[in-house]
């Protein structure tokens, strides 16, 4: 990766060179909530298209960030930091929607506080959607983005078709 | 205070403005507020009403219709400014009537506005604080612009925040043409604007870049006027905790959007003593001094005052 690269990753997440991998992961949150679909900070600010752009650069940034402090440091094993953790297992047949999501988010070693401080949506809402507490989720209106941030936050690869299938769980109970 | 006395070093007062889009946000309660902060430490203060559509200001300072206004001084019925001045119940604090002045100088001459603001910056005070209207007029911006620090009163609500981006816009823009009269900047401004307009760009940090590759040496000037241009901004009516971090977050995206660096100096939480404090005609500082509102101001008169050492 070209040094000119890195200097602008730095600068974009606004991190001294010698951050540590933590640090870099608080600046990395920070600017995805900060240009998180709905932000009232950026909402009027920018299109969806350079929201889009802009959460991409964060992304990338961060994983390019990520891999030169690993580098650096002496210790093989760095503790995993969430985008650059292993992609995550696609859900298995059977699984439960909600377990899979508890599962991903404890091995990234994020709390539902952790998520909720980044998507800006409520724990007890993050705990009911874990739990599939279904009586207890919001109309689907509003549901549909909370796991779509949700799944974003975790780094899923495909959020949209992983929220569809979220909420067809509901629609299979009312059935 | 450390003995760090901007006006001592200056004969001439310190100018802060308040504005901020959206009407409603509550500039004239921190305009107030703030002044009666800074006449109780001590230093003198004048308040002044821009505010064209609703000057209330004199009823949050508890001044009876005053009796003088800028409108004596516009129409030469006195001859200078400080001849508007009328006490206010507060020690070292003054206040200036704009109540109709604005109305018949919706669109004042040039060399009107250039005199009030001459006028202004040679009060005999240390402290002049313009309590400026909503929108983003010329009149606005130029009062905005003329000011030592100009603050940007934002609610946390997306209107809100859309009209302070459309606020720093404006008067980003504004300062860069002003600037452009003395070179030969304005002709690249144009150009790259127009290509901005034709392209759909939106961000003062691409028309600098498109002003460098028409005219370098323009573009540096611009540049320079960017590195110049910091106001500061006020999160009122925060209700949740992340409407603390609005402040920083709006410094962030227009860091990153703009080019520009503005800089977060307080938020001030919901208060209900804001609302008996106008019932009662008293101004929340003086009425409530141990309130969050109160404490609010306070620091945000200090950061004030920090970032004017900071500059020198």
């Amino acid at each position: 990766m070209s040094q000119d690269t890195l200097v602008n990753d730095y600068k974009l997440l606004d991190l001294d060179d010698n951050a540590t991998v933590e640090e870099a992961e608080r600046a990395y949150h920070k600017m995805k909530a900060l240009y998180a679909e709905g932000s009232l900070a950026t909402y009027s600010l920018i299109t969806t298209d350079q929201r889009d752009e802009m959460l991409d650069s964060i992304e990338r940034a961060f994983m390019r960030i990520a891999r030169e402090i690993k580098s650096q440091s002496s210790t093989p094993e760095s503790p995993v930091t969430p985008d650059n953790a292993a992609s995550p297992d696609p859900l298995k047949p059977g699984e439960s929607i909600g377990a899979y999501l508890k599962n991903r988010r404890e091995n990234l070693g994020m709390t539902l506080r952790d998520v909720a401080a980044q998507t800006k949506i409520r724990s007890t809402y993050l705990d009911h959607i874990e739990n599939e507490r279904l009586s207890e989720l919001p109309a689907p209106v509003y549901l549909r983005g909370f796991v779509l941030e949700f799944a974003r936050v975790l780094g899923l690869p495909d959020p949209e078709s992983f929220t569809a299938g979220y909420l067809e769980l509901i629609d299979e109970e009312d059935m | 205070m450390t003995g760090l006395n901007p006006e001592m070093n200056n004969t001439r007062p310190q100018i802060w403005a308040v504005g901020g889009g959206k009407g409603g946000v509550g500039k004239t309660v921190i305009t107030a507020n703030t002044a009666i902060s800074l006449a109780q430490q001590g230093k003198r203060c004048v308040a002044l009403d821009l505010d064209l559509g609703g000057a209330n200001l004199h009823t949050i300072l508890g001044v009876p219709d005053p009796d003088r206004s800028l409108t004596d001084f516009l129409n030469r019925k006195i001859s200078t400014l400080a001849e508007a001045m009328v006490p206010t119940p507060y020690p070292n604090l003054h206040f200036i009537s704009g109540s109709n002045a604005l109305l018949e100088m919706a669109n004042p001459k040039f060399s009107q506005k250039e005199k009030l603001i001459r006028h202004i910056t040679s009060l005999d005070v240390d402290y002049v604080l313009l309590d400026l209207g909503s929108g983003s007029s010329f009149n606005t911006l130029d009062f905005f612009l003329s000011a030592d620090e100009g603050v940007l009163v934002v609610l946390p609500e997306p209107t809100s925040v859309e009209n302070a981006y459309h606020f720093i816009k404006a008067a980003f823009y504004r300062k860069l043409k002003k600037a452009t009269k003395r070179s030969g900047v304005a002709e690249a401004i144009d150009k790259a604007m127009e290509e901005k307009v034709s392209r759909g760009i939106q961000s003062p940090r691409t028309l600098i870049n498109s002003v460098l590759q028409i005219n370098p040496e323009a573009g540096h000037a611009l540049e320079e006027e960017a590195r110049s241009f910091k106001p500061n901004i006020i999160v009122n009516q925060a209700r949740r905790h992340d409407d603390h971090e609005l402040g920083t977050d709006i410094v962030q995206a227009c860091q990153d959007y703009f080019g520009i660096n503005i800089r977060s100096i307080g938020h001030i939480d919901e208060d209900d003593s804001l609302k008996e404090a106008v019932r009662l005609r008293r101004a929340v500082v003086d009425a409530f001094p141990a309130s969050s509102f109160a404490s609010a101001i306070h620091t945000i008169v200090k950061n004030l005052l920090q970032a004017r050492s900071d500059q020198q």
